[in-house]
């Protein structure tokens, strides 16, 4: 999943992006409201940390640009303003939650984590195929009663899978909601990580639940 | 109660009450007298008549014995009468004595005139002794050289009587005035102050947080009126003080928030797993950095809250200003190298002011903070003192130009200039209020203005600096007013694109 953090406080930005990077997100910042528009308008995000004093553009702006679109990326504001007007406000433009400085750390990482679920419509924080389990809160995997260890990288892509089961996921949105700007990957990264998980997940077991879509993509349970 | 806690009403009903007993009293007491006075004239009269009327009665014979013809006077006559007289013969004998003394004596008394004494039956009363010749009924030159004393004598309780009744009906009524005066009185202040009881409930309403209320005017009495035309400009002025503080309270606790959730992310993001100890050295040289800048910023806050409250007046001490702007530059020296930003000091070196130096220092480390913050960079900076202008201090940097109307609010506390600012990092727009509220407190003015060559110049004005720099100014100032126009001829403006690229790209002031 991928985060774009727009907060202009250097110390904050750096420690937020290096939490929501240590706990398997994409995370891409924006110093400025101008910046951040232009992150918003060249990548998919699942989700924004948006801070509403900022330079240039405040974040109020951005949220309306942001919902004017329809893009869905759930929207957690940040902000030093705790009045009951600006909160009403900042839902009222279209923030999915609210959070006041200054917070807890694993505070912010529970409400990026719901504000994704919701993106996805997944109501609980485990998304079940088949006999698959993604449990989103404990980052844990099991198919049947084994439990399934992976790794950063191959839990991001599969927990986007998940989010999106039965639907044809291309290799490009796969690319777009695993990797961050700072990231370079090889361009045949993600047939890796998907041969990677077929093996975890999909060996010994059946059905098979990561499937092939020639030319497309993949998807993973069954279409919807 | 005392005085000073009376009411005004009970203030209003006393002296109204003490004039019109007073006025009351002295008019009775004026008529009371006067009546009095009147009564027993009348009674004297009346007593003198009699004694006449009594001596008529006394005839002289031609052979000089005298003949009482007895004639009907009325009180004279019964027993129990209230009127008495008795006729002496210059012998000393008693001539003739009215028929109410009975076999009782009046006596005479020891010379002739009016006086109160006491009657034969024990009661008080008014006695008149006076001597007549008797009267004769022939015709006679000769003068009759023969006196009779005539004594008088009546009871008084009448008059007395009289008199008291007098005085019950003065006392009586002149209370029964004063006391229907007063209520009237009382009744009438108590409605004649029904505006102000209303105007102090008013009051009584406001609070802290109702310092938008005002008290109403209309229908007030002329009097009341500019008393609450004034409360309603204090209370003005009340709200938009208390307005001020708590913007200014809840701009403060704005600004420490940010930093303060850096270092909690900071530090709770550093310990949520193990790391090698570079990590940690770099999440504690992150925490020591935000918290020097917290630090600054608390320290900003109450020197300006200090400044507001209007304690400790500033010093007066001689400052040398060149030595000043060099250590000023020296302690933001890595802020100027960080950019390279070049820097020029043209003080004058003898230029000596008698300022307060902290307060001094410290605007000229705001404002050189500030131009190495917020000078392009690899621009410069020039400080000089321009007495011929009126200038004492000019700190003035290569630009970008701050837009025209921001000149003025980049004085406000916490002003952000959002829109133009460029990610700076340090957010807290306290330095150059600061400098403004120190400027106020020595009597100088500052200001922002965009040169036409691009360059930006925050200028120190004031009376009293003037003074200082034109003193020193006379021995060394040609020189230096030669130097500094070179010197900033010289400085060629940095040429950025500032017109193309728009507002100065951050003009938030920073804590030094």
């Amino acid at each position: 999943m991928r985060v774009l953090v727009i907060e202009d406080y250097p110390p904050l930005s750096r420690s937020i992006c290096q939490g929501l990077r240590e706990a398997g997100y994409a995370v891409d910042a924006a110093l400025d409201g101008e910046d951040g528009l232009a992150h918003v308008e060249s990548a998919a995000y699942d989700a924004i940390v948006l801070d509403l004093m900022l330079p240039k553009v405040d974040g109020l702006t951005i949220l309306q640009h942001v919902r004017s679109r329809r893009n869905p990326a759930g929207i957690v504001v940040l902000t030093a303003r705790d009045g009951v007007a600006d909160r009403v406000k900042g839902l009222d433009l279209g923030a999915d939650d609210y959070l006041v400085k200054p917070f807890a750390f694993e505070e912010l990482l529970a409400r990026v984590r719901a504000v994704i679920r919701r993106r996805y419509h997944v109501p609980e924080g485990i998304l079940r195929i088949a006999d698959l389990e993604v449990d989103t809160v404990a980052r844990s995997v099991k198919r049947g009663n084994r439990t399934i260890d992976l790794s950063g990288r191959e839990y991001a892509l599969l927990e986007y899978l998940a989010a999106r089961q039965g639907q044809t996921v291309t290799r490009s949105e796969i690319w777009e909601h695993l990797y961050d700007f700072a990231s370079d990957p090889s361009s045949n990264v993600v047939d890796v990580y998907i041969g990677y998980l077929r093996r975890k997940i999909d060996r010994g077991n059946t059905p098979a639940l990561i499937r092939t879509r020639r030319g497309i993509g993949y998807v993973l349970g069954e279409t919807s | 109660m005392t005085r000073g806690t009376l009411t005004l009403r009970s203030r209003l009903t006393l002296a109204l009450v003490s004039v019109l007993g007073l006025s009351l009293a002295a008019f009775s007491w004026v008529l009371d007298s006067a009546f009095r006075r009147a009564l027993w004239a009348q009674f004297d009269v009346r007593l003198a008549e009699d004694a006449g009327a009594v001596a008529t009665m006394i005839e002289i014979r031609r052979d000089g014995s005298l003949e009482f013809e007895a004639a009907s006077l009325p009180g004279f006559e019964a027993e129990d009468g209230r009127s008495y007289f008795e006729v002496w013969t210059d012998q000393g004998a008693i001539f003739a004595r009215s028929p109410s003394l009975g076999a009782r004596l009046l006596g005479r008394l020891a010379h002739d005139g009016m006086m109160d004494g006491s009657l034969p039956d024990g009661q008080h009363g008014r006695i008149v002794q006076m001597k007549f010749p008797p009267r004769r009924e022939w015709a006679s030159t000769l003068p009759v050289d023969t006196r009779v004393t005539v004594v008088v004598a009546r009871h008084t309780d009448d008059v007395a009587g009289a008199i008291s009744r007098l005085r019950l009906l003065l006392w009586g009524s002149g209370l029964t005035a004063m006391t229907l005066a007063s209520l009237a009185g009382a009744f009438a202040i108590e409605r004649g102050l029904v505006p102000v009881g209303r105007l102090s409930a008013r009051a009584d309403a406001i609070d802290a947080r109702q310092l938008s209320t005002r008290l109403p005017t209309d229908g007030l009495p002329a009097e009341l009126q500019p008393a609450v035309v004034k409360l309603n400009e204090l209370l003005a002025r009340l709200e938009a003080s208390f307005e001020r503080e708590r913007r200014f309270g809840a701009d403060a606790s704005h600004e420490l928030r940010t930093p303060l959730a850096g270092l909690r992310s900071t530090l709770e993001v550093t310990l949520s797993r193990p790391r090698p100890a570079t990590a940690y050295r770099e999440a504690m040289v992150e925490a020591l950095a935000i918290t020097t800048q917290m630090g600054a910023l608390v320290e900003s806050l109450l020197a300006l809250s200090r400044l507001d409250r209007g304690q400790d007046p500033p010093a007066a001490e001689p400052v040398a200003l060149a030595d000043l702007v060099d250590q000023c530059r020296l302690a933001c020296d890595s802020r100027f190298r960080a950019r390279r930003i070049s820097f020029e000091n043209h003080v004058a070196r003898d230029l000596v002011v008698h300022t307060d130096r902290e307060r001094i220092r410290m605007i000229v480390l705001n404002l050189l903070t500030n131009a190495a913050d917020y000078t392009a960079e690899g621009g410069a900076v020039v400080v000089q003192c321009d007495a011929a202008a009126g200038t004492w201090l000019e700190v003035a940097d290569s630009g970008p130009a701050i837009p025209e109307d921001m000149l003025e609010k980049i004085f406000d506390r916490f002003f952000r200039a959002d829109t133009s600012r460029s990610t700076g990092g340090d957010h807290w727009g306290i330095g150059l209020a600061l400098v403004r509220a120190l400027c106020q407190t020595l009597g100088l003015q500052i200001h922002a203005e965009n040169r036409r060559d691009g360059w930006v110049v925050f200028r120190l004005e004031g009376a009293r600096v003037q003074d200082g720099c034109a003193r020193a100014m006379q021995d060394g100032s040609t020189r230096d007013d030669e130097d500094t126009a070179t010197a900033l001829r010289g400085a060629e403006p940095v040429t950025r694109s500032r017109a193309s690229t728009g507002p100065r790209p951050d003009l938030r002031d920073r804590v030094p």
